[in-house]
């Protein structure tokens, strides 16, 4: 039983949610809390977006290391409880930078062979 | 809108319970946004739907994480409970020991119970099943017996009855297949039983089993004893029945009933064959059948009961007897015609419950006693972050694992003493491991692991960490004196259950030793039956060859039934006068054998040959209530059954003799000669050897009468069997006593390692001053030295006046032996002071550096 859950939870590599989410806190920088995060997504996405499938990724990133987070200052508009922001440590961030070396990669080797069928 | 304003709290609720998060209070803030957000455009109703739904949606996994920390602390707890149980071996064995013995005996104790409640459930139509018993007249006057004619009447005239059945009941009947001579349990029933009770064939068609008049059906038992492996349908079996062999052919076999059934038999006939002997069966004067009727479905019974109440008198124009219905269930339980044992059952319930528990406090009292051992565990995990909740999780688990495998060592002990059990309850109790009980036994270990678990882990849970990490932790003693209290007063019970055991014994002894006035040695007692009865002259002759065999006589029941008069009349008698006088008819030989003495005039003598018509012999009590002063020639007349009546003179008087059980006083007697009447032989032989002179009385038989059943018993056991109950009242007690004496010791010994912990910074303060080791154990055992004696003179009077009681059911009985005193006293004091000179001895040998450390 442990070990099923222990493997799931030390799982290498991202989800395609897991980068969204990262790459939503990088665009979001000091605003970047749970809710921001969520609508950031939705906007983006043009579907909607909740904020429990937002908010359990968080925490198994914030598990592993990739993301921390801190507490933002008091606000009155939520029932004042404070924000909790999230920000990209350099784990995380290499991660993602990788990430995003593969998918250039694959985009470049797209287009080269893509152009000559274009011009079929 | 007020953006201050909170969601509601309810909300906030589920949500903080439902959901894992490490940042709760902040994801709370973020649900609070969406809310307000929601609210704003939508409305309170939609908001708090959707808050709703997506708390919902957490939780997925939130169960996962729950399942996983739960899955890691149980191992974690598990892990530390075996190296805890491994490092004090000691405790950890008598712990569960004590607990093995509590759960034994509630075990036992609901099996027991089990198998009471469960009598005549296994009938199909058990619900609707009722007895008919008689009220006698008299109030609470009850009985089964009635007669013939009513079960038909009763189906014809009432149509709430769908059936009936009457029975008869013969417990010792023999029955013969070629040479082989077998008694057994007879039952005389219509052949409506098998439409009504659902005792299964094994054989036969159950339908038309006792439809012929001359069928016997067979239980297996005694199917096997018979015919071994071989078909015993229509085989011909003789039926003796009052001297006489009648044939009867198998026509079915049936399961053995169970033991909780409270119909027995060994072998079934139809009813009719009561008439054999010229019984009459189909009229309303004899009563001596029990009716049992099936109700259709829906009837009230207790309608119908008063409904049927007064159909004697319509019948039996002179009757004061009414009739009442009983449901089957009911029979064994609340029996109105006496005996049932739904007491016994609540008893025993109780005393289940009262081990159990006390087994728990025991438990408890030992583990808050390790307090300290423990406390330093508690204090880490309290410093690393446990909260009091986990820590009270992790005690019970712990005290749950050690119930369950006390359970495992209970269940061992109760299937190796069930059998012992069984002989002397005489019920047939069964434990099947893979069964429901399984459920209900783990049950009840789980609940005693909690209840026991419950003070330990709460009283551990509040230790406080700084304390405890420095080592100045002190076990509290808040609940010490209900503890004291009650260790005593398991003493108390040890000691008045050793005090019993010893009267018991002692008057057992003195029951068996006893002079009886007459001899018992070397009697062998026969049924008169068959063979027997029709060539008793010839085996008599015979038998009296042996020079071993002293005297043979013939009698009619004596020791245990009873046959009495309070019509006796004789010269001088007053008006008004009307003692009870019990009437034992013997021969001529009847004084030989039992050497019975005379006091004045002489014994039946054959030269006289008015004795068997005239001849009266009484017993110094029946002078002495007759208040004859010359009884020798005086007239008699003493009524008797069977038109045998005497019309005589008094010829002797005999020495008082104990001819019923020492419960009784010697009642007055009368002994006169009606052979048609007797259906006992006693045989009186000499002391050596016997085994010789019983194969001569074997082969005598087997020529003479060769249908009798060689089944007979020495008298002097035959007497012994009067005092069965109290064999084996002594037998449970004793049993009682030595759980209860283990139980109180194991107690004290929680009690004394309890005080000894407490104790151990001043037992080493004094040690440095230089106190002596026996002066450090004097110490310690004195108060309870003091307790056990309080627990003495508790115990003592009650014990005194509980068994004066019980041994005024004894005409005859002892007085209460010093010894009785003596011997309670001593065994549990040394026991006691055994149990904890041994933890006194322990502590007073400690380095005193290990307890003053943190000073």
């Amino acid at each position: 039983m442990k070990d099923i859950i222990l493997r799931r939870k030390t799982m290498i590599g991202l989800t395609r949610k897991e980068e969204l989410i990262l790459l939503s806190i990088l665009n979001l920088g000091k605003d970047a809390y749970l809710v921001a995060i969520t609508d950031h997504l939705s906007k983006i996405t043009g579907k909607k977006v909740t904020i429990t499938s937002v908010h359990l990724p968080l925490n198994r990133l914030e598990r592993r290391g990739l993301i921390e987070s801190s507490l933002g200052e008091a606000t009155a508009v939520r029932g004042g409880r404070r924000k909790r922001i999230y920000t990209i440590t350099n784990k995380g961030f290499t991660e993602l930078r990788e990430y995003k070396r593969i998918h250039d990669e694959l985009w470049a080797k797209y287009s080269k062979s893509s152009a000559l069928e274009e011009n079929v | 809108m007020s953006s201050k304003k909170r969601t509601p709290r309810i909300l906030e609720f589920f949500l903080r319970h439902f959901a894992s998060s490490q940042h709760i209070e902040s994801l709370q803030g973020d649900f609070a946004e969406i809310y307000d957000r929601i609210l704003r455009e939508k409305g309170k109703a939609k908001a708090s739907l959707w808050y709703l739904l997506h708390v919902l949606k957490l939780m997925p996994a939130f169960i996962e994480n729950k399942i996983y920390w739960t899955v890691d602390m149980i191992r974690s707890y598990t892990k530390i409970a075996f190296r805890n149980f491994l490092r004090h071996k000691g405790f950890s064995l008598i712990n569960i020991s004590g607990l093995t013995l509590g759960l034994a005996c509630a075990i036992l104790i609901l099996i027991w119970i089990q198998h009471e409640l469960s009598y005549d459930g296994f009938h199909t139509e058990a619900d609707r099943i009722h007895r008919i018993i008689l009220n006698y007249g008299k109030k609470d006057s009850f009985g089964p017996h009635g007669p013939g004619a009513l079960s038909q009447a009763l189906k014809e005239q009432y149509p709430e009855i769908a059936d009936s059945a009457r029975f008869f009941f013969v417990n010792k009947n023999p029955l013969r297949y070629k040479d082989k001579v077998l008694n057994g349990a007879l039952c005389g029933t219509d052949p409506s039983f098998t439409r009504i009770f659902s005792f299964p064939f094994l054989l036969g068609d159950r339908k038309k089993a006792l439809a012929h008049p001359r069928s016997i059906v067979l239980t297996e038992t005694l199917s096997k004893k018979f015919f071994g492996r071989s078909d015993p349908l229509g085989r011909t079996l003789g039926l003796e029945w009052w001297g006489r062999w009648y044939d009867f052919t198998v026509s079915g076999v049936v399961e053995d009933p169970p033991s909780n059934s409270h119909i027995q038999f060994d072998y079934l006939l139809p009813i009719d064959f009561v008439t054999l002997s010229g019984m009459e069966i189909d009229t309303w004067d004899a009563i001596a059948y029990h009716t049992y009727i099936l109700l259709n479905e829906g009837i009230d019974a207790q309608a119908l009961s008063d409904k049927i109440s007064g159909i004697l008198q319509r019948h039996l124009s002179e009757s004061a007897y009414t009739i009442h219905l009983e449901a089957l269930r009911h029979i064994h339980l609340y029996n109105d015609a006496g005996g049932g044992s739904i007491m016994y059952v609540y008893l025993f319930g109780i005393i289940g419950l009262l081990i159990l528990g006390i087994a728990c406090i025991n438990f408890m009292n030992l583990s808050t006693a390790q307090s300290s051992q423990r406390a330093l565990e508690v204090g880490m995990r309290k410093v690393v972050g446990s909260n009091r909740s986990q820590l009270i999780a992790q005690f019970l688990s712990e005290s749950v694992v050690i119930a369950l495998i006390a359970l495992c060592f209970a269940i061992a002990v109760v299937k190796a003493v069930l059998p012992a059990i069984g002989d002397i309850t005489d019920t047939q109790l069964a434990l099947e491991i893979l069964g429901p009980q399984i459920l209900v036994f783990l049950g009840i270990a789980f609940l005693t692991g909690l209840v026991s678990g419950s003070y330990p882990a709460l009283y551990l849970s509040r230790v406080l960490p700084m304390r405890a990490l420095k080592g100045t932790h002190v076990s509290g003693g808040r609940s010490f004196l209900f503890r004291k209290y009650l260790v005593v007063s398991q003493f108390v019970i040890s000691i008045l259950l050793i005090f019993a055991t010893v009267v018991i014994y002692e008057q057992l002894i003195f029951l068996r030793s006893a002079d009886l006035g007459f001899d018992k040695e070397h009697i062998v007692n026969f049924e008169l039956r068959g063979g027997l009865r029709q060539n008793y002259s010839a085996i008599k002759q015979e038998l009296l060859k042996n020079p071993n065999i002293v005297a043979i006589c013939t009698t009619n029941r004596s020791l245990s039934k009873r046959f009495a008069t309070d019509k006796a009349v004789w010269e001088g008698k007053e008006e008004g006068e009307r003692p009870v006088m019990a009437i034992h008819s013997v021969d001529f030989d009847y004084a030989d054998v039992f050497d019975i003495q005379l006091v004045q005039g002489r014994y039946f003598s054959e030269e006289y040959s008015t004795d068997i018509s005239e001849g009266i012999i009484v017993n110094e009590a029946a002078v002495r209530v007759m208040s004859l002063k010359e009884p020798i020639g005086k007239r008699f007349f003493c009524p008797m059954p069977f038109n045998m009546s005497k019309n005589g003179k008094i010829i002797g008087v005999v020495k008082d003799f104990h001819f019923r059980s020492l419960h009784s006083k010697i009642e007055p007697l009368i002994l006169a000669i009606a052979p048609g009447w007797h259906t006992d032989m006693y045989v009186k032989m000499r002391g050596q050897d016997l085994p010789a002179t019983l194969a001569h009385v074997e082969r005598t038989f087997r020529a003479l009468a060769p249908d009798f059943a060689l089944e007979f018993n020495f008298l002097d056991e035959k007497i012994d069997g009067l005092y069965r109950t109290e064999k084996r009242l002594s037998s449970l007690i004793k049993y009682g006593a030595m759980i209860a004496i283990f139980i109180a010791c194991m107690g004290l010994f929680g009690l004394a390692s309890f005080m000894v912990e407490q104790r151990s910074k001043e037992i080493g303060i004094r040690k440095i001053l230089g106190a002596s080791l026996s002066n450090i154990t004097f110490l310690l055992t004195r108060e309870f030295g003091v307790w056990i004696s309080i627990a003495n003179v508790i115990a003592w009077p009650v014990g005194y006046y509980v068994m004066r009681k019980w041994l005024e059911n004894f005409a005859y009985r002892i007085d209460i032996p010093i010894r009785a005193f003596v011997f309670s006293g001593t065994i549990v004091l040394g026991l006691s002071l055994l149990t904890v000179c041994h933890k006194a001895i322990k502590a007073a040998l400690t380095n005193p550096v290990s307890s003053l450390r943190y000073e």
